[in-house]
């Protein structure tokens, strides 16, 4: 279906969807984190997908300016892939996931870094405006290969950060089974798929694009906090 | 006042809670009695905030450390359940047990709020049964999701009570009972970050709004929990939030 114009709908803030990430869950991510993954606190390798959640006050639009908090020299900040669930999804078999996904959204997942996986990284991963979400969503066809797509991260002048959805530990499908044994997604909820293990680090000043060929863009321009 | 969500012939209503808690007057002005509803979870909240190691006891009874600053994990609506509501028991969990918590429902948006000012934005209060699943415990973000956001594994209500009827949210009784008997009893007193605490710290890095929630942990009292059971976390000036626990039926 080459030429084909892509299939977008102009998407909303997303304001009472539930969004879930997925720490680890890139062959770089683990291999960074492996070797301490049987010692203390951890003492032994992650079983289930690393969940968090991004709650609604981290909902940022496009060209959004997110804010570095005081003391935090730069953020990480890393294009990935929101995957939109298009009615209640429970239970389902790898198979049969994409069948429940309406589309596709480039979002931005930006956290202060942190090295410890211990504890929930609410302070790190919650603050205001820390998911800029691409202005539309692009609805879900057979021509999107999640497998083999290229994300990338521009950040400033920077040479461009580019990641491949290959190195997903567990593809969108499996994701998407794993987490519906014990959470059902709503219609409108959406899952990130993950980042890889260096993320790209964008400080005060830097304005950050996000693309995902074949699917979309999202932008966000970095400031420092203000004072309050 | 106490505030309620129910279903009622089909439809959904907003209700208060007549003052005997036998009848309630749904928002089209009839009234029902309390046997003739299902019991919605009284509020939908876009956040839900959930407090880990929040009382000293608990903490020391789990061998953990009190945290120096608020352990905080997030939850999602998909794990929210009404009063009189059923939570399954997955086949391999053996180690399943309740935790009966004080929420605070948040009545306006918060942002950098001061501790002085923390009940200004206070809606009122209501109970939760933060259930958790003790085999599901991993060490990476715990306690994890599937330990603390499983569907229907956090009982809400039964209603909503007024913030200004509530004396002092800080001197309340929490207590779980489980077939009737006693097994866990505490007091929010003995919180280690109290709700002025966790108003401030949450709102100075992240913006709450109306109708969010902060589960406050819980006390001491461990009882592992059988198909069957039931169990009712009360808090004092509050009231009786009732869930029933069932084994999940093998697939």
């Amino acid at each position: 279906m080459s030429g084909t114009a892509p299939d977008v709908r102009a998407s909303g803030p997303l304001e009472r969807a539930a969004v879930y990430g997925v720490a680890l869950n890139t062959e770089s991510a683990v291999a960074l984190h492996a070797a301490s993954f049987t010692q203390p606190p951890y003492s032994a390798p992650p079983r289930a997908p690393v969940l968090y959640v991004k709650p609604p006050n981290t909902f940022a639009q496009e060209g959004a300016l997110v804010e570095v908090p005081h003391g935090i020299e730069a953020l990480e900040v890393c294009t990935t892939l929101g995957v939109v669930f298009e009615r209640a999804t429970s239970q389902v078999k790898p198979a049969d996931a994409l069948d429940y996904v309406s589309g596709y959204r480039v979002v931005l997942d930006i956290c202060v870094p942190h090295a410890q996986l211990f504890r929930p990284a609410v302070v790190q991963r919650c603050r205001d405006g820390f998911l800029p979400l691409g202005a539309w969503q692009l609805r879900a066809a057979e021509h999107v290969d999640l497998d083999r797509l290229k994300l990338v991260t521009r950040v400033g002048a920077q040479v461009p950060h580019v990641w491949s959805s290959a190195e997903l530990v567990r593809p969108v499908t499996r994701l998407i089974s794993e987490i519906s044994q014990f959470i059902t997604f709503a219609a409108g909820d959406m899952l990130l798929i993950g980042v890889p293990g260096r993320a790209p680090l964008a400080r005060a000043g830097d304005r950050v694009v996000g693309g995902v060929e074949g699917i979309g863009r999202v932008s966000c321009v970095l400031g420092a906090q203000v004072a309050t | 006042m106490r505030h309620a969500r129910v279903a009622y012939r089909g439809g959904v209503h907003a209700a208060i809670v007549a003052d005997d808690a036998q009848s309630l007057r749904l928002d089209d002005d009839r009234s029902v009695a309390v046997s003739e509803v299902t019991w919605l979870p009284p509020v939908d909240p876009g956040t839900i905030v959930a407090l880990g190691l929040n009382y000293a006891d608990h903490a020391s009874e789990l061998a953990l450390e009190r945290p120096a600053e608020p352990l905080v994990f997030l939850k999602t609506r998909s794990t929210l359940l009404g009063h009189l509501g059923v939570t399954s028991r997955p086949a391999d969990a053996q180690h399943m047990h309740y935790e009966c918590e004080l929420v605070v429902v948040m009545g306006k948006t918060a942002r950098n709020v001061p501790r002085e000012r923390a009940y200004e934005y206070v809606r009122g209060y209501t109970i939760a049964n933060d259930y958790a699943i003790r085999e599901y415990l991993e060490n990476y973000y715990r306690p994890n999701l599937r330990v603390k956001n499983r569907d229907a594994c956090t009982p809400l209500g039964p209603w909503i009570v007024d913030r200004d009827d509530i004396r002092d949210p800080m001197t309340l009784e929490l207590s779980t009972r489980v077939n009737g008997r006693i097994v866990q009893a505490g007091n929010t007193r003995d919180m280690l970050f109290d709700i002025p605490a966790l108003i401030a710290y949450l709102t100075s890095f992240m913006t709450l709004a109306q109708d969010d929630l902060i589960l406050t942990g819980t006390p001491r009292g461990v009882v592992y929990l059988e198909h069957g059971d039931l169990v009712s976390t009360e808090i004092e000036g509050i009231g009786a939030l009732v869930n029933t626990i069932v084994d999940e039926p093998r697939s």
